[in-house]
């Protein structure tokens, strides 16, 4: 990654613009970062919402937060050590926070802290400052160490593995185009699984050889460069491959060199791949467009990210690189005019030059990688537009200019207000109109605002009701809403329903159908919103307040057996209870 | 946001007359279930029925069973095939080959499950919203609640999304009746059931307001304004994540209040999808009750024969509370926040309360996407003929954006949307309006107060209008 910047601020010939090392090094090691932390939260299946936030409202920078915490040795380190205030403020916030911080870093990034550090401890570290860079130096250090190493060539023979990566790209995009046969969906990447994160942790490659002279010979073709660069590819710490010239002398050169050609073409293909990360970055939120996958949960991914959304010039099609599976896909489709403005952007003049991106393109629009590419779950919803035709459109008349077709049987049957009081008093009864519960009740002060009382009150306004409906209580069939309608159920029942639910809730329906042979699948649903789930949300009232839903049926193995009644029950209920039943009794 | 009228009822017009209020109920219908883990869950409809006959509500309400829809009404609207594939299929003949092909074809599946008696609940559904239609071709009532009806994504032939059935039909019925119909939809799913159906025609105006992007059904473009006949007569305000009441309030307003002046309606109908308040499960806006029942209150203000359909919900005792306190604003009474008990006391708790706060989350909606927004949509809505012997007045757009960021996607370049109109104006006059806020929008014709407090006295009488000359 550091190498990639600095051989880009090199060739500033080759671009115009001129782009500060520091600042686009960060830079990019924060979207490396973001990426790779995307890949690990859908890893583990994690939909948490990007970018975190506190519970004022303020987000976190992670990146930051990340290097922060890995700069006093990991989450375990800074919590014995109590340095989350300290961490917190770093981050220009505010002390108190320090716990939400911590459970931040523990949910977004602790996995990521953990693959960091076992990745550190496998990536051969043979060479001599193997032991300082293991796990324990912080993520800044390994990178800044290996940025510096790059830049000071000549004491500390580094080589960069992402600069391997990215020569990989350009050789096998470029092969492809030139006929050379190679299976593209092998990356070639030396050590897939790293490659993730290989860019940002700098994995050095101990390439103590100063220059065979490779690069001596001139190179008048691009299968040259291709060769050498496969060379390079397939055997990274072979010493003839040599080091690469601190940039500020690169101007000695001719150009010609392999090295200096497979840089600018990496950087042509880099201009391009930074610009499809970060269309993935915002199309990987797009992707779950259909209802299917996120109508289900309570996926709120996209809170928070997608602020500019959603449409893009029509003309683009999708472009996509991202890190899937821990794997650097490249970029799949391309227009070939984006091609064309890329070779623009680089301010491509020579033919060489040109040739090579073109070349390139040519191999990506093959799929380079299709393997990753085809699970990125369309990277781009185009826009929907409305079908027009006799198909799609209601078939509307002109009007008219008289109301057609009023059949009375529409209006249905009039239930309410009942045909003897035809003229409704408006003032009758008005008082109670709007009404809500009284503010205290007359129960036992003991009782009072516990699972009977309210109970009993329930009870109490449905006889009210009851008295006002008249008959129509039961034509709104009143008396199957409730918790009453567990009357009509035996307990042996009502315990098999809460059993089958509770141990598997997800193919319960199926199950229940035929377990409950006496029972028609209306009534197990009556019973279901009527008494199951009552019981349940009573139960999330009393004991867990702050955490309530209503809605989610597949949380209910956390619900325990007996739905915690024991837990809401108060002693001496059992005669309210009684007294409700046989009020309740004559309801059916 | 309204003013506390509690327990009053109030008078609905300058004559103090109250709204007669229709209200259709299927008694069975919470015992339909989509299945397991399918959001969408009639229940609800019950549990808000229940919450507004303990608030005894129903004494200001015509209460009607809906008769069921049966194939051939419902057929007038959508394809044959469907009706007849719907009408025949069960859970049982789903694993049937013969049928799988159909399955696919009507888009019917996983998220538009076969359950037992769908077709049922379909006709119920139907069956309500056609009944309210009828109540109002028939000046039975002014107001017309289905609360089963709504069910805005169906298209003519083939099912999509949970919350689709026949969902246009009614729209269908109830323009047989009226010349101009003006359907609003402010359930956070786009309405494009309704506006595909209705896409090419004047007769009926669609305007949604709905999450747009990276969210179900995808189309609800802010660009997509209707075609031929239809043209412009498709309004599409696409909004983002965390949706307030205030933000919503100030497109909603000055919008309808501008479809209402060009458009002249005879009849309104809102689609209350109750997925647009905060907690929802699947939507993302964050609107409180009251923010929700302001459109209804709005509307009902203009005093324009209204149906009130449901729509989406999915955190269903929010759905049950929200529904209920519309009940209420359409009969004009303010109920009391503390909720009488009830059969499904325990789903509010542990509040148990009618209103709920809002969560605290962020609203993506930056006061000048919502301006850009109003603009666009304002100079959209200029392009419509009006209806012909209101005096035209112009409204330019307030405050024009001076500076059109080359990232905005939701300014789009002029020509597209103005090509070719004659009736469009120059906003010449634009520096005569006042620069902020909905309130100034509004023409001669329809002047309102400002401050929005209390549509519910006022009346906007609407100038009788000659049919359109087509």
């Amino acid at each position: 990654m550091a190498g990639w910047s600095s051989f880009n601020i090199s060739s500033c010939s080759y671009t115009d613009v001129e782009v500060e090392v520091f600042d686009e090094c960060e830079d990019r090691l924060k979207r490396l970062f973001d990426q790779a932390l995307l890949i690990f939260l859908e890893e583990e299946g994690n939909n948490r919402p990007l970018p975190a936030i506190l519970g004022e409202g303020e987000t976190v920078d992670l990146f930051k937060l990340f290097v922060l915490v890995r700069e006093r040795e990991g989450f375990d380190s800074v919590s014995r050590k109590g340095l989350w205030e300290s961490v917190a403020e770093k981050l220009g916030l505010d002390c108190s926070v320090s716990p939400s911080l911590r459970l931040i870093y523990s949910k977004y990034l602790d996995q990521m802290e953990k693959w960091a550090v076992e990745k550190s401890r496998i990536v051969n570290w043979d060479n001599r400052d193997g032991k300082r860079k293991g796990c324990y130096g912080g993520l800044l250090h390994e990178l800044e160490d290996g940025f510096k190493g790059l830049l000071e060539n000549g004491k500390c023979r580094k080589r960069n593995r992402a600069m391997a990566i990215s020569c990989d790209h350009v050789e096998e995009s470029c092969s492809k185009f030139n006929g050379p046969r190679k299976r593209f969906t092998e990356c070639g990447f030396k050590d897939d699984e790293e490659v993730g994160m290989s860019c940002v942790v700098i994995s050095d490659d101990d390439s103590e050889e100063e220059g065979l002279d490779f690069s001596s010979e001139k190179q008048e073709t691009l299968s040259g460069m291709l060769k050498w660069l496969t060379s390079v590819a397939r055997c990274p710490h072979n010493p003839s491959i040599g080091v690469i010239p601190h940039w500020s002398k690169w101007k000695e050169y001719t150009g010609d060199e392999c090295w200096i050609q497979v840089t600018r073409a990496k950087k042509a293909l880099l201009v391009q791949r930074d610009n499809a990360e970060f269309r993935f970055q915002n199309s990987s939120l797009l992707g779950h467009q259909t209802m299917h996958p996120s109508m289900y949960e309570d996926d709120r991914k996209s809170t928070g990210r997608l602020r500019y959304s959603v449409r893009r010039s029509q003309s683009s099609k999708p472009h996509s690189s991202s890190y899937c599976n821990g794997r650097l896909v490249s970029l799949t489709k391309s227009g070939s005019s984006h091609y064309r403005e890329v070779i623009t952007a680089c301010g491509s003049t020579t033919s060489e030059r040109t040739d090579l991106v073109a070349g390139t393109s040519g191999a990506t629009d093959l799929q380079v990688y299709s393997n990753a590419i085809t699970e990125t779950n369309k990277p781009e919803n185009p826009r929907k537009y409305v079908a027009v035709g006799r198909h799609f459109q209601a078939r509307v008349d002109e009007w008219s200019g008289s109301g057609l077709d009023s059949d009375t049987k529409w209006l249905g049957t009039r239930i309410w207000p009942l045909e003897n009081e035809e003229a409704l008093d408006h003032t009758l009864g008005n008082d109670l109109i709007g009404k809500g519960r009284p503010d205290c009740c007359s129960c036992d002060i003991h009782l009072s605002g516990s699972v009977e009382c309210i109970r009993f009150h329930i009870a109490e306004k449905r006889m009210e009701l009851k008295r006002d409906l008249g008959d129509v209580f039961f034509h709104w069939r009143f008396n199957q809403m409730g918790e009453e309608v567990s009357l009509r159920w035996t307990e042996r029942e009502e315990k098999r329903f809460k059993e089958m639910f509770v141990s598997d809730s997800q193919s319960f329906w199926e199950n229940a159908a035929k377990c409950f042979r006496g029972k028609k699948r209306e009534q197990l649903v009556n019973y279901y919103f009527n008494v199951f789930l009552i019981n349940r949300r009573r139960y999330q009232n009393r004991v867990t307040p702050r955490r309530i839903d209503s809605d989610d049926e597949e949380a209910f193995g956390s619900v325990g057996n007996s739905f915690g009644r024991a837990a809401v029950t108060s002693f001496g209920s059992d005669i309210m209870i009684c007294s409700q039943n046989s009020q309740c009794n004559d309801f059916d | 946001m309204e003013t506390d009228e509690s327990g009053v009822s109030l008078p609905s017009g300058p004559d103090g007359r109250k709204r007669r209020v229709s209200y259709f109920y299927e008694p069975t219908i919470g015992d339909y279930y989509y299945g397991q883990g399918h959001p969408m869950k009639p229940h609800r409809i019950r549990m808000a029925h229940s919450l507004i006959v303990h608030y005894h509500l129903h004494r200001r309400l015509e209460i009607s069973r809906p008769n069921l829809a049966d194939a051939a009404d419902i057929g007038r609207f959508h394809s044959p095939e469907y009706v007849d594939f719907l009408a025949s299929v069960s859970p049982e003949s789903v694993g049937d080959p013969s049928s799988a092909r159909n399955l696919r074809r009507f888009n019917v599946g996983e998220d538009c499950p076969v359950f037992d008696g769908l077709f049922d609940f379909c006709r119920a559904s139907a069956g309500g919203s056609i009944g309210a239609a009828v109540k109002l071709n028939r000046q039975d009532a002014d107001i017309a609640i289905n609360w089963g009806g709504g069910l805005h994504h169906a298209k003519k032939s083939e099912a999509s999304g949970v919350n689709a059935r026949f969902p246009a039909y009614l729209t269908t019925r109830i323009i047989l009746g009226f010349k101009r119909v003006l359907y609003i939809d402010i359930d956070v799913h786009h309405g494009d059931g309704v506006e595909e159906a209705f896409y090419t025609t004047d007769r009926v105006m669609t305007v949604s307001f709905h999450k747009f992007g990276d969210f179900f059904p995808g189309t609800g473009h802010i660009r997509d304004v209707g075609a031929e006949k239809g043209k412009y007569y498709a309004l599409n305000v696409p909004l983002n994540d965390g949706m307030d009441d205030e933000s919503f309030r100030s497109l909603f307003r000055p919008l309808i209040q501008k479809v209402m002046e060009v458009y002249q309606p005879e009849a309104v109908v809102l689609q209350c999808g109750a997925d647009s308040l905060s907690g929802d499960r699947l939507g993302c806006f964050n609107l409180s009750v009251k923010g929700h029942a302001d459109c209804l209150r709005f509307l009902r203000s203009y005093n324009v024969p209204l149906m009130v359909l449901g729509g989406g919900g999915y955190t269903i005792r929010n759905v049950a509370r929200c529904w209920c306190y519309e009940t209420a604003v359409a009969v004009g009474v303010e109920p009391d926040n503390k909720l009488p008990y009830n059969e499904y006391f325990e789903y509010f708790g542990p509040d148990y309360t009618l209103h709920v706060e809002p969560s605290p989350m962020e609203n993506l909606n930056t006061p000048k996407d919502m301006e850009k927004i109003r603009n666009t949509l304002l100079e959209q809505l200029s392009g419509l003929i009006h209806a012909p012997s209101v005096p035209f007045q112009h409204t330019p757009p307030v405050n024009r954006v001076l500076e059109e960021p080359e990232d905005d996607l939701e300014k789009r370049p002029k020509p597209r949307i103005w090509s070719g109109t004659a009736t469009y104006e120059s906003d010449s006059d634009d520096d005569e309006k006042p620069l902020h806020g909905f309130s100034g929008i509004g023409g001669a014709t329809m002047d309102r107060d400002s401050t929005g407090e209390d549509e519910m006295e006022d009346d906007n009488p609407e100038p009788e209008v000659d049919p359109p000359s087509s």
